[in-house]
């Protein structure tokens, strides 16, 4: 049997099946016929043509076609008279003013009252199908307005992306749109309720338009497709999208692309439209007042965000809102609401709160897309992938959980808490270079805002920037100083990997860059030993590098051109606060750059003058010692290291607790790798820049490690960590170029770059794995107090004494230190460590140690405000000679350690009358007659200042330092200490939110987004 | 060829980071070394008469409580029957003389201390005499240790003396029985002086400064033919010492009858009678003993005693002592001494002279006996060496030779930690 052939059927009808079956419906089609288009059209000669193509193929086609010119000063007048003849429209109709889009219709509609109204812009283009689609809907909802979707103009190569499916608006007057522009259309929008939306392609059934009055000429030109929903809404009548039916939409008018006459800013016309809107509408509309703050702070918002015409443009269309309440009593009078218009509307505005939700989706979708394109999306693409279809192969997405930088990151994090364990909970962790934290919030930005003694100017900025991190941590000092030690490599991981990444490098090679940056910072001994300064830099100086690179390929134009600079200002600044000499030797570097490039000016300015003001206020202490620019933070607080030797090949630069092996196969590991991948390159430029760029940091800083150079109270040696993590980054850049050099895929030159990464990986992982299993075995580690609670209490009371402190060691030498309640702790270091009196003390501990006790020594240690001496580890008879001196008491700590008090009471503060002299120990002056002096165990300065009772106190030039008149009759509460840097403060604060402000994304229309598209 | 030029260069800078890695760096000035100051401070406790006192190399010399007055040189300060606080560096000597009834007695001046240990031959007629020449309040502990063992006082515990005061306290209201007591001193606050007062048969005070205890003890002062030669000890310890006794003769040093493996208990006291095994000889006495005692030697002629603490052996001793008198110095050495004596007469005449004492022996040359306002000795010598004034025209008394050389303190390695705290 021969069967008959079967008709081919359309390849849609193969799909049928999946298609809902669509009940049969009673619901009358909407004849075409019946349906007048009123087209507005007002300077769009550029487009206009498209737009009468659009029209002249849509079928069904409407019975009418009428299009008002609104007053153009072009040849659209003249194109719309062609199109008539042609028979595309209808009419024509000339308006000689333009009075706006509802007044335009009206004039189209000349008084005629079709069944039904179809609104359309000069640049919405419909497709053939969509006055049909809009009827079908029409029909099937009943709804007297009908809302298509509005696509954006389509992009070669890229599939359809909505712009608009509906609208609503908040009380404060921001658009609410149910799609999110850029979208991909893929069919996912159904028919929904809705307030209102663009009045490009709006449908509205004739009976709702006569009862409505039409579009308000309140607003008019944004807005009123939203108006005329909310008011069809109150009185009954059903708005509803229908997505099915759609047009594109070239948005002319916000893009900027049509230049009105007269000249109307979109943002300020839309945004007096939206005032008016929820100014009228509603049963409870939002009042003037709040709408008029509500536009201060957006126009805030818009001058933080770079965009200085759109908050001009705000404060406009406030003024111009404030100034005619008459039209907002006009738009609210054109309402007729049904009985239940609240129960109607209310679903359809955004709940409360809805900007808040918003603003937080798209940050996180932000973060997301961030994160994605980090440690997800491989950046690399083939000519292939570029130019084939889609099934040719795209971005590469790997599974999130086997993402390599993920694994790093997660990893060292983990590894990181590991190795802490020691730390967590701990108290006083100190060690190295990193001084004890300051035992509360409060005090650590005293810390930062207590000048040092003797010199001009403000404190180190560093200590600012560990105040103001402290912040976020917990609000404590000691969780910041512990999260930063434990946290450090796992940062410092994540920075070079962002470096990475924007220098072009797939997942895994950077992963294992990154891997190698981190075990680097751990081997060199920066953490172990507490380095503050190597820390910050191992985190601050790929992120630094990788501003600079954005910079130099930054295209952009306008206020978002500032962006890069910005970012360059901000990581030079967190850089140079760690080891000043970034800041100069950059300059010098940029300096460079704009004289072979003058179009650089701008970027240097912001890049680099912003960092110098910043450091203004320190600026005093680095004239004064220059040689501070080439230390880290805190210098005075560094044990003398021996400097390394041979051990500096190895990386052994400061004790780090790992053990040495496992520093020489890595840093013998990485160099071979650096070989290699210096070999391999083939221009002998490169490679010489490459050795310059080891050469230069590694004979720095082994020359800087000899030399001691002076400081504020004494002498310290060159910060190191920073040179070397310069000549490591030196390294590492022929093995990641190396890297990135070679191919991917199954290649032999693919599989030798992942054995490549593979092993560079692994040393990283040989770095952090010796780390957690060893711990914090170097000089950072818990350090409580070993001084008794009743001495820390003296310390910290009114009284505000010292205690010196003598350890003696088995070998017969001292560790001594001079304490107070402010000292040793973050920034004590920037000076002596004794602070006041380093001399003195340091006489007294010979004193004490060799057992030679001075007739004196009580009377000594009063004037210097001693309250207690600690000695551990002497032998009896050396206690037995202090304790003949006089005024002391002994009362044993440990079985190695006694603590001697003085009896006089010392303290800081003495009252000095005509016959006596003694301590302030409660913090109060009794009220006399007499005049009388206080005098601080204190060195000069002339920020000191006190006050009695709320009165201060006048300085005594002709007394020794520091001393105040106490004048007769004062008494009361005794307030002294130094003048506190709140201009610096204040000064450097504005500098970094100006610089934030700076790096913000800017704030503007879609001009030039849309430009750069098309 | 650019691979070999890479290479080499690698090398080059690999051998530039090491040479500069090997420079020696310069030293950061972390460690301090001074030499602290030393300065003495001296307390002369009186006895119940008025006496002299003798100074020299003070500064001030202040009564106790009072106002100071400014020494220069050496200086006598007559009718003084308070206790004074001399302030001077470290060539500070000074004593109180006393004469009365055709005696005298001499007590040194004595450094205030936190603790230290008085033996006297009894509690009978003896009292202690507490100073505290401080600003400060002073709390004193006494431990008394009898040739029993420790003996429990009431009233020995938490002495409180005010700020420069003085306190007398009967030792024989404190200790009932015989024999030499050793008492211990120790101040929970603050420091004393304290001096043991004994009213001699003669009914002349004689008096006995505290020590510190020690394994090795010097005791110059017994004359030439003393009949009394008692080597008092105190064992505070816990448990039983034994001391040795060398003396220091005419000709070479031996141990005496009686001097050898002497066991003292623990928290007892003894007296170890010499006198008979001296041979009537000038005498310096060592004593050295197993574990910390303290010592202290009562010699003299029958009745007229002098009780005198142990020294310090010095290179160049000297003493501020009254006209007359026996120098005895010895020498513990084993090879002979060559000394200089000083002999510098107050408003008089000076004479240096040159002697040689021989190894283990004590050498006795006699003073200036006109020298109404005393006469400073100084001897000096290439090793160290002890001794004393000994006096016996107005009684016995015992003027003991202190050291006068500028101490060699050697300043300590003492490094600032910054995390010290």
């Amino acid at each position: 049997m021969t069967e008959e052939p079967q008709e081919a059927r359309p390849v849609d009808d193969l799909w049928a099946w999946l298609d809902p079956e669509t009940p049969e419906s009673d619901h009358r089609a909407i004849d075409p016929g019946t349906v007048t288009a009123v087209m507005v059209v007002h300077n769009s000669r550029a487009w206009l043509a498209r737009q009468l193509l659009s029209l002249a193929r849509l079928d069904p086609r409407p019975g009418r076609i009428v299009a008002v010119d609104n007053a153009s000063t072009d040849d659209s007048p003249a194109l719309l008279a062609r199109a008539a003849d042609e028979g595309v429209l209808d009419a024509v109709v000339t308006q000689s003013h333009n009075k706006g889009f509802g007044a335009a219709v009206e004039a189209g509609l000349a008084g005629a009252a079709p069944e039904w109204i179809w609104l359309l812009h000069d640049d919405s283009a419909p497709f053939p199908d969509t006055l049909g689609s809009l009827l079908d809907g029409a029909a099937q909802t009943g709804a007297a307005v009908v809302v298509p979707t509005l696509l954006q103009p389509r992009r070669r190569n890229y599939p359809e992306t909505l712009s608009e499916a509906g609208a609503s608006i908040t009380r404060s007057g921001r658009r609410m749109s149910f799609v999110d522009e850029g979208d991909i259309d893929q069919q996912q929008l159904t028919p929904e309720p809705v307030l209102g939306g663009s009045t490009a392609g709006m449908l509205v059934a004739g009976h709702a338009w006569q009862e409505l009055g039409g579009l308000a000429p309140e607003i008019p030109l944004h807005r009123d497709g939203v108006d005329l929903g909310w008011r069809a809404n109150e009185a009954g009548h059903l708005v509803t999208t229908w997505p099915r039916a759609a047009l594109t939409h070239r948005q002319a008018g916000r893009t900027g692309e049509r230049v009105s006459s007269p000249p109307v800013p979109w943002h300020r016309s839309d945004r007096l439209a939206a005032l008016r809107v929820v100014a009228a509408r509603g049963n409870r509309p939002t009042g003037t007042l709040a709408l008029l703050g509500g536009s201060g702070l957006r126009a805030l918002g818009f001058l933080l965000g770079k965009s200085p015409a759109l908050a001009r443009a705000e404060l406009g269309a406030a003024r111009t809102f404030a100034a005619t309440p008459e039209a907002t009593t006009a738009l609210a009078a054109r309402t007729t609401p049904a009985p239940d218009a609240s129960a109607r509307v209310t679903p359809l505005l955004p709940a409360r709160f809805w900007s808040v939700r918003d603003g937080v989706d798209r940050f996180g979708a932000g973060v997301a897309d961030r994160y994605r394109d980090l440690v997800v999306t491989d950046s690399s693409t083939s000519i292939d992938e570029m130019t084939g279809d889609d099934f040719a192969g795209g971005q590469t997405r790997r599974r999130t959980w086997l993402s390599p930088a993920l694994l790093v990151l997660v990893g060292l994090v983990i590894v990181g808490l590991v190795a802490g364990r020691s730390l967590l909970g701990a108290v006083g962790v100190a060690g190295g270079g990193m001084l004890p934290a300051p035992p509360s919030l409060s005090a650590a930005w005293q810390a930062y805002l207590q000048p040092d003694v003797g010199v001009g100017g403000a404190n180190a900025p560093w200590l600012l920037l560990a105040a103001f991190f402290s912040t976020f941590v917990f609000a404590s000092p000691e969780a910041f100083a512990v999260a930063a030690l434990v946290l450090a490599p796992a940062l410092a991981a994540g920075a070079a990997l962002l470096l990475l990444r924007r220098l072009g490098l797939r997942i895994g090679a950077a992963a294992a860059g990154a891997a190698l940056w981190a075990g680097a910072v751990l081997l060199l001994g920066i953490v172990g030993a507490g380095d503050l300064s190597g820390m910050a830099l191992s985190i601050t100086g790929p992120m630094l590098a990788r501003s600079i690179h954005r910079v130099a390929l930054d295209e952009s134009v306008g206020a978002e051109r500032l962006r890069s600079p910005a970012g360059v200002a901000l990581w030079l600044l967190l850089s140079a606060a760690a080891w000043p000499v970034v800041l100069p030797l950059l300059s010098i570097a940029a300096l460079v750059w704009m004289v072979l490039d003058r179009r650089r000016w701008g970027d240097v300015a912001i890049g680099v003058g912003l960092p110098w003001l910043f450091l203004a206020p320190w600026l005093p202490t680095l004239v004064r010692w220059p040689a501070r620019a080439l230390m880290g933070a805190d210098p005075l607080a560094w044990p003398d290291f021996p400097p390394a030797t041979f051990a500096l090949l190895a990386g052994r630069i400061l004790p780090s607790g790992i053990p040495p092996w496992v520093n020489m196969v890595f840093f013998a590991g990485l160099a071979v790798a650096a070989a290699a991948g210096l070999l391999a390159m083939p221009r002998q430029r490169h490679r010489m820049l490459v050795l310059a760029g080891v050469a230069v940091p590694l004979l720095a800083g082994a020359l800087s490690s000899k030399v001691a150079l002076a400081t504020h109270g004494g002498q310290a040696r060159a910060l190191l960590s920073g040179w070397a993590l310069l000549v490591v980054a030196a390294l590492l850049v022929p093995v990641m170029v190396g890297l990135r050099r070679t191919g991917h895929g199954d290649a032999p030159a693919g599989r030798r770059s992942r054995a490549a990464t593979s092993v560079l990986a692994l040393l990283g992982v040989l770095a952090a794995g010796a780390w957690a299993w060893v711990g914090f075995q170097g000089p950072v580690g818990p350090s409580p107090s070993v001084l008794p609670g009743y001495v820390r209490d003296v310390m910290t009371s009114e009284r505000q004494s010292r205690v010196l402190m003598l350890q003696q060691r088995p070998d017969g030498t001292l560790d001594w230190n001079a304490v107070d309640a402010s000292q040793p702790q973050w920034g004590t270091g920037e000076r002596n460590p004794a602070g006041a009196y380093a001399d003195e003390f340091g006489t007294l501990v010979q004193s004490l140690g060799v057992a030679v006790v001075p007739e004196d020594l009580a009377s000594t240690l009063t004037a210097l405000g001693v309250s207690h001496i600690y000695m551990g580890g002497f032998s009896e008879e050396s206690l037995a000679s202090v304790g003949n001196a006089p005024g002391l008491t002994r009362a044993a700590v440990t079985d190695d350690a006694v603590v001697w008090t003085v009896a006089a009471l010392p303290s800081r503060i003495r009252l000095v009358a005509s016959q006596t002299s003694e301590p302030v120990v409660d913090g109060t002056i009794a009220p006399s007659d007499a005049t009388r002096h206080i005098v601080l165990a204190e060195d000069d300065d002339p920020r000191w200042q006190a006050s009695v009772g709320g009165t201060a106190l006048q300085r005594s030039p002709d007394r020794p330092p520091v001393t105040f008149t106490v004048p007769g009759g004062a008494g009361g509460h005794l307030e002294w200490g130094m003048k506190p840097s709140w201009a610096a403060l204040g000064w450097q604060g504005a500098l970094a939110v100006l610089i934030l402000v700076l790096m913000a994304p800017t704030l503007g229309s879609t001009t030039s987004a849309r430009r750069v598209r098309e | 060829m650019r691979n070999v030029i890479t290479l080499v260069t690698l090398l080059v800078l690999v051998g530039a980071g090491l040479g500069l890695s090997l420079l020696r760096p310069t030293p950061l000035p972390r460690t301090i070394e001074v030499v602290p100051p030393a300065t003495t401070k001296l307390v002369c406790a009186p006895m119940a008469q008025a006496g002299t006192l003798f100074v020299d190399g003070a500064d001030t010399i202040t009564p106790l409580g009072g106002d100071g007055i400014v020494a220069v040189g050496p200086t006598q300060v007559p009718d003084q029957s308070g206790a004074s606080v001399i302030l001077g560096g470290s060539a500070l000597v000074g004593g109180m003389l006393t004469l009365g009834d055709g005696t005298g007695g001499w007590t040194p001046c004595t450094a205030p201390t936190s603790q230290g240990t008085i033996v006297v031959p009894g509690a009978a007629d003896t009292d202690l005499l507490v100073v505290n020449p401080d600003s400060s309040e002073a709390v004193v502990d006494l431990s008394l240790y009898g040739t029993n063992g420790e003996i429990v006082a009431l009233g020995a515990r938490g002495i409180a003396l005010g700020p420069h005061s003085t306190r007398a306290i009967a030792l024989s209201v404190l200790v009932e029985q015989d024999g030499p007591i050793g008492v211990s001193f120790s101040a929970s606050r603050g420091r004393a002086t304290v001096v043991a007062r004994t009213t001699t048969a003669r009914g002349v005070l004689e008096t006995a400064t505290a020590s510190t205890q020690g394994t090795d003890h010097w005791l110059p002062g017994v004359q030439a033919g003393a009949t009394v030669a008692s080597l008092l000890v105190t064992n505070p310890g816990n448990e039983r010492a034994v001391v040795d006794v060398t003396a220091h003769g005419a000709s070479v040093a031996y141990q005496p009858e009686g001097g050898a493996g002497v066991s003292v208990p623990a928290h007892s006291s003894i007296a170890v009678d010499l006198a008979p095994s001296l041979a009537g000889e000038a005498t310096g006495l060592h004593v050295t003993a197993d574990i910390d005692v303290a010592v202290s030697l009562s010699t003299g002629n029958g009745s007229d005693l002098a009780f005198t603490a142990p020294v310090t052996t010095s290179n160049r001793l000297g003493a501020y002592a009254p006209a007359g008198g026996v120098l005895q110095v010895s020498n513990p050495g084993e090879t002979d001494l060559e000394v200089s004596l000083v002999d510098d007469v107050v408003d008089g005449r000076s004479t240096t002279t040159e002697h040689t004492v021989p190894a283990g022996s004590t050498l006795a040359l006699p003073l200036e006996s006109s020298a109404p306002r005393g006469q400073v000795v100084t001897i000096t010598a290439n090793r160290p060496l002890f001794g004393a004034v000994v006096g016996s025209d107005t009684g016995v008394s015992i003027v003991p030779l202190s050291s006068r050389a500028a101490p060699e303190v050697s300043p300590v390695d003492a490094e600032i930690v910054p995390t010290l705290r």
